[in-house]
Parts: structure tokens; C-alpha cells; sequence
């Protein structure tokens, strides 16, 4: 009998560290028979030029609309000329063979792209139903317009959005995010915009023992960011002086939205590197003011600034107030704010957060429910800063392992990344992760991008019976990809749960746009209600789960 | 620390008739009347200068009376004449720390414990100032947990291995070893007060709470114990609670070692009680902290290049008078091993020698810098012969 007892504990302890109990987040690396041929180059030199351990971006967009997603990753290029010299430096763009495959289109689409290149922002800018790509970059930003039949043309010129200008040069650009900051119903820009800078003439930083060393960001002057409004006739014009987000520099890394306040505005939450982060209010769909440290989301529990890295705005614990989730480096966290209204609490502590992740260095993230089981988990593309820090800081590594931290329901997360399959085990020097179906299977899938190496397709192949939902979003009066909408879904067992339309997530990264919703055991939805941000509401009843839901903007 | 020192110190005295008035001294200073005792010991110290047993004794007296930089003269004496006593120079190294001279104590201290590696205090001192001086890297935990391995009764080394691993965020480790602490020391104050702030970091809330209030219990005026209840209480989403804590510590913010953390906290529990005014009195002065740091940085970064050009343009005048200036702004490993190098180029060896000493106590960088503090002692050697 002891016997027994001993071998189904030894049992129950096994699978739950191979995660093959039912319902564990679980991920398979299908990289190698995806056949995602494509290598981020940053092109490292001696000098340790900043933007060399930056190169990040991937983005999931269906680009010629057969429903399923496409891959588009962002890559560097030659230094010190800042020109993607040879193919090997392209941005490239993978079409889904429907298969658990992928065909390089690049060359077709027209999107090699030519500078060095950072992150990326998908978005329906035109309103013509075909997602559009936005590269933000070290040089010239970029952006493509869809012609409607696999190709792009280069309309950034006749935007105007090849990125402003601070002290007579180009501003550093990191990421971006569309969002209707004026709900009339064209998606305008928001680009992130990191420090002032030079190539090969970055200040000398010792690595001791090891020569030299990326420096610190407080080596570098901060920048503003720029906020482009949408003209609605293929052009935009350059807002941040007078919506106000140009009075707040800070080094952005990433930018996410959320109406935090409810008050039919989407604000803007940027994660800062070694500044105090910023969140934007949105006043009206006129101005925006600067009050991440009233809001309570500026510093961490010490107050100190952070290295903020990429950020995610949704609700995480069910109770219909948007959260921010932002990444950092080792030994500063990566904080929680929970959202209260008007402020935020930083559940970082309460939630078993800060000594999960006080260990780890983040880059790009993501807010989604991996296990359908109701309840949004946390997952970070890992990988310190330095590249040589393995000589030198007693323990830390450049290449980190990814991490997952389950939602537990009750206000805490739990690392399950042990658990989550040998694709979770890797450690490489990870950057970019953007999240999408992408076998339409109801589970979010993971694309992460690997500095100096492939990316890899993490592939949810988590075994639970929850259900769920995909909902994807008709804009009419709103624009077209219903992004900035506000869905709340009422399950047949009475919960419920919100979430918002957005590509922009993470850090330098472009997610699916449509919404995901894990249902549980339940196969019935009672009510969906969207929050258009033309204001409409629409509530639909009785919804049958496990399917990808069209929803029209009446 | 007495025990640590050998015998051997005494035995130079012979049949000397100093000798009686050494020992009345002693007697004076083993009743704690070391007022008395050090002019005696001085007299001597003047009269037989090659017993090492007077400045000795002289130095702990003085060293009992806090009369740190005195106490380091006398054991600087002492090693002069018996330059392997490692427990001298433990104490020695101690006396620079008090002293405020912490580069010097750490350099002495790693001599110490490696001429004899029995010295749990040589140890437990040398981690302690490492940690004091920002230093929580293999060198420093090494040292404590040397310390804690010979003397496992050791309530301070127990207590500095969980500052050490507390400052790397290992909130697990330094529970433990404020756990040891406590067992060894149960009335530390200072060992409850790590061990609640460790249990709050590592989200145990409700407990540190408790601890808290145990702290302020036994030390009602204690800021820090008050900052940790309101914290908690914060932690709980208890904000009123939270709130009249950090009222109570509010007036004493210049005595918390943590003053941003302070005005942080208070400025999110005066916006969550709907406060605005009074969040906006600790917000502006939070700014001023972290635009201060920005200024001092951007400052630090302009004299560091001026430097640098200055260096490459031969003039290591000016290399050694703009470098001064950036260190009083952050003391950094490489700023003053650059400091060093320009004081040897100006044949100053006496200052590049200090340089490189505080460089040590600076980073981890270790190697380079003792092979430049040996060719210095080794040219400044070469010069005296």
C-alpha cells in the first residue's frame, strides 16, 4: 500500500515537472520543419554601438487574407553604414502554407526594407481590409502599403512618417503601435523613439576584465516620441507638439493601449529603458497628458526607473480595469500594475512576480490565456543585455531561457516554464516574441526572435479540454480592424472577462489582431459585448465556442 | 578580537621596568578606563619603540574609545614591526573601516584572511565592508560564508550573508540567514528587521507584517519598521492602514536609508486615498531625486569624455584634475584606475597607489588592477634602495 502511495505521488511530481498533467501550458519548438529560414543580424563590432543588442522585431499579420497568419521579421544591417547591404540583412516576410509551414516571400512582397532595422507595427492604416506593415528603425522608418494581391508598395515618403528629426537627426526608433487616439476612425501612429546616438561613437563602458561593454542607457540622452495622426488620405501629420507627447522624453522601448479610465479614449502606456515609464492620458481625443508617476506606474516598488522593455495593457484579473505588464533586467523585476480606475496598484509583491522574475531579463511579452482555462498568463522572451556577461557577473548568462507564468486565478502566477516542453528549456539570446493562432486551433502560439539566430515557432500544444473563442473584428464607422475595441464576454457560468483589440504588444513586436478568449469548460457563450471606439456598443448572445467569430461593426 | 592576536607580542619585553607600568596600564584598560591607560601606553610607545606590544595595546584602547583614526596609527605600529600578525591586521583593517577609510580596510582584510584563513572576524569584516560598499559579488559572499563556517555562532556574519543576498534579490538565502541570525542573536533588531523585509520581498506580506510590528514593538521610534508596515499593508491592499504607518514615518525620511522608496510609496497611498495634494508634495520631491541622478549622470559622462580627450592629448594634469571631479559625482572601477594611470604618468605613486586601492573596493574587476598596485610598491621599493 506505501508502496503505492509512494509511486503515485513519484508519478503525480514527474508529470507535473514534464508538464503532461492535463491542462499544462505546454509548447513544442516547430522551428525546424517550419522552414522560417531567417537569421537576425546586428552585425556586432568591437565599438558595442547600442543598437546592436537591440534587433527584436516579428510580426503575425494575415497579409493576403486567407485567414491564416503570416510571419514578417524585422532585421539589422551592415556597420557602421546603417545599409542592409545583401540579402542576408533583408526584413523578410513567410507566408503560412496552411501546414505547419512557411514559403519566404520577401522578394515578391517587396519588403526587404534598407536601413537597420528595430521593430515593427501591423495595423489596417487605409481601411481597406489588408493589414499594412510599419518598420521602425535606426535609420529611415518605413512603412508598406498592402496592394490587396501579395505585394507592398514603400508609401513612406508620401506619408510622411520617415521618423522626425531631434538635434538636426533622425530619431532612433525602436517600435510603434497603431491606435485611433481620436476615434475618427483612421488608426494613427505612435512611434517609439529610444536615445540620442551615433555609430562607433558610443562612450567607452568597461566590462571588467572583458574590454569593453554596452553602456548603461543613462549614457545616452533621452528622446521624445512621436505621434502621427491620420489624415485619412494616405498621409499623416506629425502631432506630438501639439497633443503633448512630445513634452516627455524617455528611452521607449515599447508602446501598448488601453482605455484605463473608461472614458472612450485609448491612453498609451510606454515602457521606458532607465527613465520613468509614461502613460499618456488621452484627453479627449485632443491631447494627451503625461501621468505615469500620478498613476502610479512611473518606478518600481523602490521607486526606482527601470529598464523597461516591452509591455502589454489588458486585464489580467477579470475585473474589466485594463493592467499593464512590463518586462525589465535582472534584479529589477518585472512589475505588475493592476489597474483601479483612475491609479494603478503594483501587485508586482502580491502577486509572486517580484521574486519570480527578480532573477531574469526581459525583452518583448505578452498577456494571453495559453491554457483557455479563463484567466490570462504571462509569457517573456528572455536574454540579458550584455553579450559578455557571462565572464564577468558571477552566475548570469547573455542567453536566457523563455519563461510562462501560469495565472492561478487568485491574484498569482506561478513559473511554468519548466513544465512547458524542451522548446522552453533553449536559452539563446531571446529579443522579439509577437503571439498569434496560428493554425487556428484556438491556442496562441508564440514566434520569438533570436539575436544573431533563427527565430523560433513555439507552437501551443497545451492538452486541456477548455474551450474557447477567436473573435475577428469588422470596423464600419470604427476603423476597420476594430483595433482599440473593448470586448467583455459573459461565459455560460457566469464569469467574466474583458479584453482589448491590439497588434501592439510586447516590445518591438506586432501581435495577431484578433481577440482570444480561453472559455474553461464552457461551450456556450452568453454574452460578447464590444465597445467599438466609435462608441458603439454590441452585445451578442448565445455564441458557440471553439470558433473564430466574425464581427461586424453595425 | 583581543584573542586573535598571538602572545607572541609580549614576549620582546625581557626583564624592561617598563614593564610594571605596562601592566598597571593594562589592568586600567581591562577595567575600561582607557583615559587613563593611553597616556600611559603613549609614554612608552615613545620610550621603547620596537615592542609592538605597547602601540598594540595602546591601539585597542583607542580603538575602545572609538578614536578610530589613532587606533589605525597604532596598528599601522604594530605591523610595521610584525607585519605577519594577520589578527593585528584584521584589527587594523577594522579601524580603517570605522575610520571611514573602506578601500584601505578592504585591501587590509583580504591580507589578513589570507595570511590566516582561521579569522572568522577577518572574514565577517571583510564581507561586511564589501556590502557596505556596494560590493555583493563572489568576493564578499565568499568571505561571509567562511566567516559562518568557522564560527557558525557568528549572529553579525549570519546577518550581513542575508544583507549580501538580500541586495542580490535572493530573498530565499537571506531568509535563512537572517533565520541564523536570530537563533544565534534573538534580540537583533536589526536581523528581524532583514528578515521582515526579506519576507515582504518574497511576497509573504501577512508574515513580515507581524514582524513589523514586533520591531516597533521593542523600538517604537523605528522608521524603517513603520516604512515596512505600511508597505505590507500595501502589499495587502489595506491602504488606510497603509497609510497611517507611512504618516508616522513621514517627518523622518532623511533618516531612512531608502528615501526614494519612501516618497514612493507615500505619493501611490496619498493618490489611493484620494489624496492629491499631499502625493503631489512627495512626487515633486521623487522628480527631484531622479532628475538629479540624470544631471549628476549627464555630468559625470562630460567629464569622463574630457577626460578621455585629455588623456589622448598626453595631458594627464588635466586627465587627474577633471577625473576628481567625476568621482566625487559616482565612483566608478575604470574612472579611477584611468585616475591611477594618469597619477603614475605625473610620477605620482603615492596617489595612484590610493587610486587603485579604492578601485579595488569598487568593482569586480581584480587581476589588472593588483598587477598595477604591485608594479607601483615594486618601483616605489626599487627607489628607496
Amino acid at each position: 500500500m506505501r508502496c503505492t502511495v509512494v509511486m503515485v505521488i513519484a508519478l503525480t511530481v514527474a508529470a507535473v515537472l514534464s508538464g503532461d498533467e492535463p491542462g499544462a501550458i505546454r509548447f513544442e519548438d516547430v522551428s525546424a520543419q517550419a522552414n522560417l529560414r531567417f537569421t537576425t543580424l546586428n552585425s556586432a563590432t568591437p565599438n558595442k554601438n547600442q543598437i546592436e543588442t537591440m534587433v527584436a522585431g516579428v510580426a503575425l499579420l494575415d497579409y493576403d487574407q486567407d485567414g491564416y497568419l503570416d510571419v514578417f521579421l524585422v532585421n539589422g544591417a551592415e556597420i557602421p553604414s546603417l545599409i542592409k547591404t545583401g540579402p542576408a540583412y533583408w526584413n523578410r516576410l513567410f507566408h503560412n502554407n496552411h501546414d505547419g509551414t512557411f514559403t519566404d516571400v520577401t522578394e515578391k512582397a517587396g519588403v526587404q526594407g534598407s536601413g537597420y532595422g528595430m521593430g515593427v507595427a501591423v495595423a489596417d492604416y487605409d481601411n481597406d481590409g489588408y493589414p499594412d506593415i510599419f518598420v521602425a528603425s535606426v535609420t529611415g522608418n518605413q512603412l508598406l502599403h498592402n496592394n490587396r494581391d501579395g505585394t507592398f508598395t514603400d508609401v513612406t515618403k508620401t506619408a510622411g512618417v520617415e521618423g522626425a528629426s531631434y538635434k538636426g537627426k533622425k530619431m532612433w526608433a525602436t517600435g510603434a503601435g497603431w491606435f485611433d487616439y481620436n476615434n475618427d476612425g483612421r488608426l494613427d501612429l505612435f512611434v517609439v523613439n529610444y536615445c540620442v546616438w551615433e555609430v562607433n561613437s558610443d562612450p567607452y563602458c568597461a566590462a571588467p576584465g572583458h574590454g569593453r561593454a554596452y553602456c548603461h542607457p543613462r549614457f545616452y540622452e533621452a528622446l521624445h516620441n512621436t505621434l502621427y495622426r491620420n489624415d485619412g488620405n494616405g498621409r499623416f501629420t506629425d502631432v506630438s507638439e501639439e497633443t503633448g507627447i512630445a513634452k516627455s522624453p524617455g528611452r521607449g522601448m515599447s508602446v501598448s493601449f488601453a482605455d484605463f479610465d473608461g472614458d472612450g479614449y485609448l491612453d498609451a502606456f510606454v515602457a521606458n529603458d532607465a527613465s520613468p515609464n509614461s502613460l499618456f492620458h488621452n484627453i479627449g481625443g485632443k491631447r494627451f497628458e503625461e501621468i505615469g508617476v500620478e498613476a502610479g506606474v512611473a518606478y518600481n516598488d523602490s521607486g526606482m526607473a527601470l529598464s523597461g522593455m516591452g509591455s502589454d495593457f489588458r486585464d489580467v484579473n477579470n475585473d474589466g480595469l485594463p493592467d499593464i505588464w512590463h518586462t525589465a533586467v535582472e534584479r529589477e523585476t518585472f512589475p505588475l500594475y493592476l489597474g483601479m480606475g483612475k491609479t494603478f496598484f503594483s501587485a508586482t509583491t502580491a502577486s509572486g512576480l517580484g521574486v519570480t522574475t527578480v532573477k531574469m531579463s526581459g525583452w518583448s511579452n505578452g498577456i494571453f490565456d495559453f491554457d483557455n482555462d479563463g484567466w490570462k498568463d504571462l509569457f517573456v522572451a528572455r536574454s540579458n543585455v550584455l553579450d559578455n556577461i557571462d565572464g564577468y557577473h558571477d552566475g548570469r548568462t547573455f542567453p536566457e531561457v523563455n519563461s510562462i507564468f501560469r495565472n492561478l486565478g487568485n491574484g498569482r502566477f506561478q513559473d511554468v516554464s519548466r513544465g512547458a516542453g524542451p522548446g522552453l528549456q533553449q536559452a539563446a539570446p531571446h529579443r522579439g516574441v509577437a503571439f498569434g493562432d496560428l493554425d487556428n486551433d484556438g491556442r496562441v502560439d508564440a514566434v520569438v526572435t533570436v539575436l544573431n539566430g533563427a527565430p523560433k515557432i513555439l507552437h501551443n500544444v497545451s492538452t486541456s479540454q477548455n474551450h474557447w473563442l477567436l473573435v475577428r473584428l469588422a470596423g464600419t464607422r470604427s476603423n476597420r480592424m476594430g483595433l482599440g475595441a473593448q470586448l467583455r464576454l459573459v461565459t455560460a457560468d457566469g464569469r467574466t472577462q474583458w479584453n482589448e483589440a491590439t497588434t501592439s504588444v510586447g516590445y518591438a513586436c506586432s501581435s495577431d489582431p484578433r481577440v482570444h478568449f480561453g472559455l474553461g469548460a464552457n461551450t456556450l457563450v452568453r454574452e460578447l459585448e464590444v465597445r467599438w471606439p466609435s462608441g458603439r456598443k454590441q452585445i451578442l448572445r448565445d455564441v458557440k465556442a471553439d470558433q473564430i467569430l466574425d464581427v461586424k461593426e453595425p | 578580537m583581543t584573542g586573535i592576536v598571538s602572545i607572541a607580542l609580549l614576549m620582546f619585553w625581557q626583564a624592561d621596568p617598563g614593564q610594571a607600568r605596562f601592566e598597571q596600564a593594562q589592568q586600567l584598560a581591562a577595567q575600561g578606563r582607557c583615559a587613563e591607560a593611553v597616556p600611559v601606553f603613549q609614554q612608552l610607545a615613545a620610550a621603547h619603540p620596537g615592542i609592538a606590544a605597547v602601540p598594540f595595546a595602546l591601539g585597542q584602547c583607542e580603538f575602545s574609545q572609538k578614536n578610530y583614526l589613532a587606533a589605525v596609527d597604532s596598528f599601522a605600529r604594530v605591523l610595521q614591526l610584525q607585519p605577519d600578525q594577520a589578527g593585528v591586521r584584521v584589527m587594523y583593517g577594522s579601524a580603517l573601516g570605522l575610520a571611514g577609510r573602506t578601500p584601505e580596510a578592504i585591501e587590509q582584510l583580504r591580507q589578513a584572511t589570507r595570511q590566516d584563513r582561521s579569522l572568522a572576524a577577518g572574514f565577517r569584516l571583510l564581507g561586511m565592508f564589501e556590502v557596505e560598499n556596494g560590493q555583493t559579488g563572489p568576493e564578499a559572499q565568499a568571505a561571509l560564508e567562511r566567516a559562518v563556517a568557522l564560527d557558525g555562532s557568528d549572529a553579525r556574519a549570519h546577518y550581513w550573508l542575508g544583507q549580501l543576498h538580500f541586495l542580490n534579490k535572493d530573498y530565499e538565502t537571506a531568509l535563512q540567514e537572517y533565520t541564523a541570525s536570530l537563533a544565534a542573536q534573538p534580540q537583533s533588531i536589526q536581523s528581524l528587521l532583514g528578515h521582515a523585509h526579506a519576507l515582504d520581498a518574497a511576497g509573504q506580506s501577512e508574515r513580515a507584517l507581524a514582524e513589523f510590528h514586533d520591531v516597533l514593538q521593542r523600538d517604537p521610534a523605528s522608521t524603517e519598521a513603520q516604512l515596512g508596515v505600511a508597505a505590507c499593508y500595501y502589499n495587502l491592499q489595506k491602504f488606510p492602514a497603509a497609510l497611517a504607518a507611512a504618516r508616522e514615518a513621514a517627518g523622518h525620511l532623511d533618516d531612512v536609508r531608502d528615501r526614494r522608496s519612501a516618497l514612493w510609496l507615500l505619493s501611490r497611498l496619498y493618490r489611493a486615498t484620494g489624496d492629491a495634494e499631499k502625493a503631489r508634495e512627495n512626487e515633486r520631491q521623487l522628480n527631484a531625486l531622479e532628475q538629479g541622478m540624470n544631471d549628476d549622470l549627464a555630468r559625470f559622462r562630460t567629464l569622463q569624455e574630457q577626460a578621455m580627450r585629455y588623456r589622448s592629448a598626453g595631458d594627464f594634469a588635466k586627465v587627474a584634475s577633471t577625473l576628481e571631479q567625476a568621482l566625487h559625482i559616482e565612483r566608478r572601477q575604470d574612472s579611477l584606475v584611468m585616475l591611477g594611470d594618469a597619477y603614475r604618468a605625473l610620477h605620482r605613486p603615492k596617489d595612484a597607489e590610493q587610486c587603485y586601492i579604492r578601485a579595488l573596493a569598487a568593482g569586480a574587476e581584480q587581476a589588472d588592477i593588483v598587477r598595477r598596485l604591485e608594479q607601483i610598491r615594486a618601483g616605489r621599493e626599487e627607489g628607496a634602495r
